[in-house]
């Protein structure tokens, strides 16, 4: 942890935040559409599993790097106009929302291992990355409602920490701003 | 999932041997297979003293096929049922003949939405082609142990030649029965475009891999 916390977020960190949140967005939408295409339209439906879980491992990926970041780099205090309680809150929800960035994409990727159908995870569609449990109908059974339970907290955490983003905004606090433009 | 409440892991072979058999007709399997394989057994036609054809059916064995997805990885299933008759000598391995009837409706694959798809017109067209079959027409032994079976399969309502490469494994006690047994193992390449299944070319190879086992029961000293 550095010494002085910087006033601002670096533009790495910056970036990392808004790639991860345009990552997130488009990786459950890939999850919706997966499970929705019919099994006739079979190369579209494959496509669509292999997006999703390799975008999901990227989420996995770039939250481990902005939380490397943020415990090396470190990150600007709370905007001081934030009342007390809205702090805290605010610390809170980012906590489990890092906490909720690896764990959506890990039980995802048990789960996927888990599948039945037993098909590999090939990162972009070339790399593959060998899965760390044997099919099971039982382990799925289990493994399925957790990634799926767990993105329903990341939605509403994500509903409720944009709306506050944009609520402190309008009120003319810097918080947007500054995690857009530094 | 499985049509018939009878085990398909383990073979229970009530094959019976062409020659000089000396296994009294009633023995062993009984007590492990319970009245299903008593009635199996009974429904067998009687030993003559030649070869002469033996009915095989997934208690004997198994037939599985796979395909493989964009050359990267591959997919395979199981016909649960099969039925048909083997003609074979181990004497004459070349006077060798099959003939086995598949029902394409059905299959074992890990997802219900796989069934369904295999079995719809796209695929075997189960419906409107509820059999496959495949009938040899010649034997041409390689090795006492290897041999090629040249046939045709019928699927879709075409048939086209293919060509099953048969290895007999090594015989052995099966100690359980008392008598002497083997596995025969074929398998085979088809194109399943030649056969008019030409879905999902992208994804899923043409070439499809056919493996078959069976366990047989061999006559004593041959
Ligand atoms: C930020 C990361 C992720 C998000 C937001 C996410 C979101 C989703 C969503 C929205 C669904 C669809 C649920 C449905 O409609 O039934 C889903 C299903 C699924 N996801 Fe993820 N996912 C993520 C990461 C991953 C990863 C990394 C993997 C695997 C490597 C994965 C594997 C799966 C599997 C196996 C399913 C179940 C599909 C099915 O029901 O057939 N996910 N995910
Ligand atoms: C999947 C979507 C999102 C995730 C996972 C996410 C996650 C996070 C996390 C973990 C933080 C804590 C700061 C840190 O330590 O990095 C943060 C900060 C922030 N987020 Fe998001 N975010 C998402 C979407 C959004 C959206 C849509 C907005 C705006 C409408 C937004 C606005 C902000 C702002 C303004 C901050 C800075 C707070 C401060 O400076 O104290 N985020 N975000």
């Amino acid at each position: 942890m550095a010494a002085e916390p910087p006033a601002t977020w670096s533009l790495a960190q910056r970036r990392l935040h808004w790639i991860i949140a345009a990552l997130v967005f488009v990786t459950a939408l890939l999850g919706v559409a997966m499970v929705a295409v019919p099994f006739e339209a079979l190369f579209a439906k494959f496509l669509l599993y292999q997006a999703h879980k390799s975008l999901g491992l990227v989420v996995c990926t770039c939250a481990a790097a902005q939380i490397t970041l943020h415990l090396t780099r470190g990150r600007p205090p709370p905007d001081p106009s934030l009342p007390t309680l809205h702090r805290s809150a605010a610390a809170f929800v980012h906590g489990l929302l890092f906490a909720l960035l690896l764990l959506v994409p890990v039980s995802g990727f048990l789960a996927a291992s888990a599948a039945p159908a037993a098909i590999p995870t090939l990162l972009f569609g070339i790399v593959p990355i060998p899965h760390p449990l044997a099919p099971s109908e039982a382990l799925y059974a289990v493994l399925r409602p957790v990634h799926l339970a767990l993105i329903a907290a990341l939605s509403v955490l994500v509903l409720g920490h944009a709306s506050a983003a944009l609520l402190h905004h309008r009120r003319g606090r810097p918080v947007l701003r500054r995690m857009w433009r530094g | 999932m499985r049509p018939l409440g009878i085990p398909t892991s383990g073979f229970s072979s009530t094959f019976a041997n062409a020659k000089n058999h000396t296994v009294p007709p009633t023995q062993p399997f009984l007590p492990r297979r319970g009245l299903l394989a008593a009635l199996a057994a009974l429904s067998l036609p009687p030993r003559p003293a030649k070869p002469s054809p033996y009915r095989i059916d997934e208690r004997f064995g198994a037939i599985r096929f796979s395909v493989s997805v964009l050359g990267l990885f591959s997919v395979s299933g199981r016909f649960l049922r099969f039925f048909g008759d083997l003609t074979l000598d181990p004497r004459r391995p070349e006077a060798t003949a099959i003939a086995v009837s598949v029902p394409t409706a059905d299959i074992d694959l890990p997802l219900a939405e796989q069934r369904d798809l295999i079995r719809s017109a796209a695929y075997f067209d189960s419906a409107n082609y509820p059999i496959a079959r495949f009938v040899s027409q010649a034997v041409s032994v390689l090795a006492p142990d290897r041999f090629l079976i040249d046939g045709l399969l019928t699927l879709r309502g075409v048939t086209n030649p293919v060509r099953l490469e048969a290895r007999l494994t090594e015989r052995r006690r099966d100690p359980q029965r008392g008598i002497d047994v083997a596995d025969v193992l074929a398998q085979a390449t088809v194109s399943r475009s030649a056969f008019g299944m030409v879905a999902d070319r992208l994804l899923l190879s043409d070439r499809v891999r056919i493996e078959i086992q069976v366990r047989i029961e061999l006559p004593d000293g041959s």
